[in-house]
């Protein structure tokens, strides 16, 4: 029996899609352009599906000719599953790295929301944020940057910092000038040394204690 | 139509009356015509400083709530027919007068002057709100020191965030010696920490004393070198180029700064 290159399946999640392991890509494409044509405005426009690839590693040119037919057939790929772990189509900065295992490895990347800040950040202003903050410009003296990840500021650091400021002891502050009125990483609190900083340096826990750094070669400091 | 300005600054005791008087009254002595106001009801200085305090019968507060007209609220100054004071109330408090109130004074008075002055009180409550209720421009004076320039850069965020944008700085009672001695702030930190474009470098002078004292404002003593520095920034605000005038400090700090301000060194 020849086999179906592609099969929509319907659950109780919705619709997937899955095609077969031995059909080349072109022929995948093809195959789903063909189902879905002339389907405008039938049964599946407006319908979300998962689309899955199988064993297969879809490249990002594969997955903008996926995304291209389902546009322009009115599906909604709400997301592409291989059976290397499930994939939403945010992740596809995932499917591009995925040779590189180092980057998969949550040591090396970090995927919490950031807050970036375009300017500088004057006295008596206040940024809260949960999840970690990048601010380019100056933190006057009287601002204040509550994160509950790491703090880098791209410039000089003159107000009150916290990192780490739900309990995590392994977020860190850094700084082009470390200067900080008061600084405070999870519980631990402390303030600027007296002399001033020459270098961009970082704030980090160790061993029960703020502990400030050079930062040069920042990468081995985590 | 003027131009309305406020003079601000966050911490007390900078310079912000002085300093209005003085532009106010080298604007005056340029030809244009200039109203001063003074929004610290209840603490009333500007009619002191300017010399008019007896002359006061009615007031900011009788001016918004409708008591009088505004005209009859403005006092002309003594040596300049153009020029003109609207004071403050001594017996009320800063919550006589609204922000739609000083508002619409602001409006009223941009029709019939080249340069409304307002002389903004320290703080940043309402009597703050209401000094730059009308305003189009700032100006925020501060002294070169570390708690004055925290305030003003408060003041600053303040400003921005009522769409007050690009104010600038005027730089009062510095002393180039101890600045050379590194006792004093430096004008380049100050620039640095506050981002915001100079205006004007006032230095320390013992005329200032007596002529607040007196009443005259010390842009009228040409051998008063505050003055000498208010008329130049004066004529700064009508758009004139001027160079800073040498204070007597190592030609570093003022090669750069006159770079800051446009000027070839």
């Amino acid at each position: 029996m020849k086999k179906e290159i592609i099969t929509f399946k319907g659950s109780r999640d919705g619709l997937t899609i899955y095609c077969s392991k031995e059909a080349v890509w072109d022929e995948v494409i093809t195959a789903i352009k063909t189902r879905l044509e002339g389907k405008k405005g039938s049964f599946f426009e407006g319908a979300s599906v998962v689309f899955d690839a199988g064993t297969r590693t879809l490249s990002p040119e594969q997955v903008s000719a996926l995304w291209q037919v389902f546009q322009e057939s009115g599906l909604i790929i709400r997301s592409i599953r291989t059976s290397l772990g499930k994939k939403s189509p945010t992740d596809r900065i995932q499917s591009l790295i995925n040779d590189a295992n180092i980057f998969r490895d949550t040591d090396n990347v970090c995927k919490e929301p950031t807050l970036v800040v375009r300017r500088n950040v004057r006295s008596g202003q206040d940024i809260t944020f949960a999840g970690n903050v990048v601010v380019f410009g100056d933190v006057n003296p009287g601002s204040k940057i509550t994160a509950s990840g790491f703090i880098m500021v791209m410039g000089s650091l003159m107000g009150t910092v916290h990192a780490g400021a739900e309990g995590n002891r392994d977020a860190w502050v850094g700084a082009l000038r470390l200067q900080p009125t008061q600084l405070r990483i999870a519980g631990f609190i402390t303030r600027a040394p007296e002399e001033e900083p020459l270098m961009p340096e970082i704030a980090q826990i160790s061993e029960d204690m703020i502990v400030v750094r050079e930062m040069k070669g920042i990468a081995n400091k985590f | 139509m003027g131009e309305v300005i406020v003079i601000t600054s966050g911490k007390g005791g900078v310079g912000k009356t002085t300093t209005t008087a003085n532009i106010g009254t080298a604007l005056a002595s340029m030809g244009k015509r200039v109203v001063l106001v003074d929004t610290d009801i209840g603490l009333r200085n500007l009619d002191v400083v300017m010399g008019l305090e007896n002359r006061i019968v009615y007031d900011l507060v009788d001016a918004a709530n409708g008591q009088c007209r505004l005209r009859q609220a403005l006092i002309k100054d003594k040596r300049f027919d153009h020029l003109a004071l609207l004071p403050a109330a001594q017996t009320k408090d800063k919550t006589a007068v609204t922000v739609e109130q000083m508002k619409k004074l602001c409006d009223q008075l941009k029709e019939d002057f080249d340069y409304v002055i307002i002389d903004c009180p320290a703080g940043i409550e309402q009597g703050f709100k209401n000094a730059i209720a009308g305003a189009e421009k700032a100006v925020v004076v501060t002294t070169p020191e570390v708690a004055a320039v925290r305030d003003a850069d408060r003041i600053i965020g303040l400003l921005e965030a009522a769409e007050l944008r690009n104010p600038k700085l005027v730089i009062n009672r510095i002393r180039p010696h101890m600045v050379k001695k590194g006792d004093m702030m430096d004008i380049n930190d100050m620039i640095d920490i506050l981002a915001i474009e100079l205006l004007g470098v006032v230095p320390e002078d013992e005329i200032i004393v007596v002529s607040t004292n007196k009443g005259e404002p010390a842009v009228l003593d040409m051998t008063s070198r505050a003055g000498q520095a208010y008329r130049n920034i004066a004529k700064r605000i009508t758009g004139e180029e001027v160079p800073l005038i040498n204070l007597e400090v190592e030609d570093g700090i003022f090669s750069r700064m006159k770079k800051l301000l446009g000027f070839k060194s």
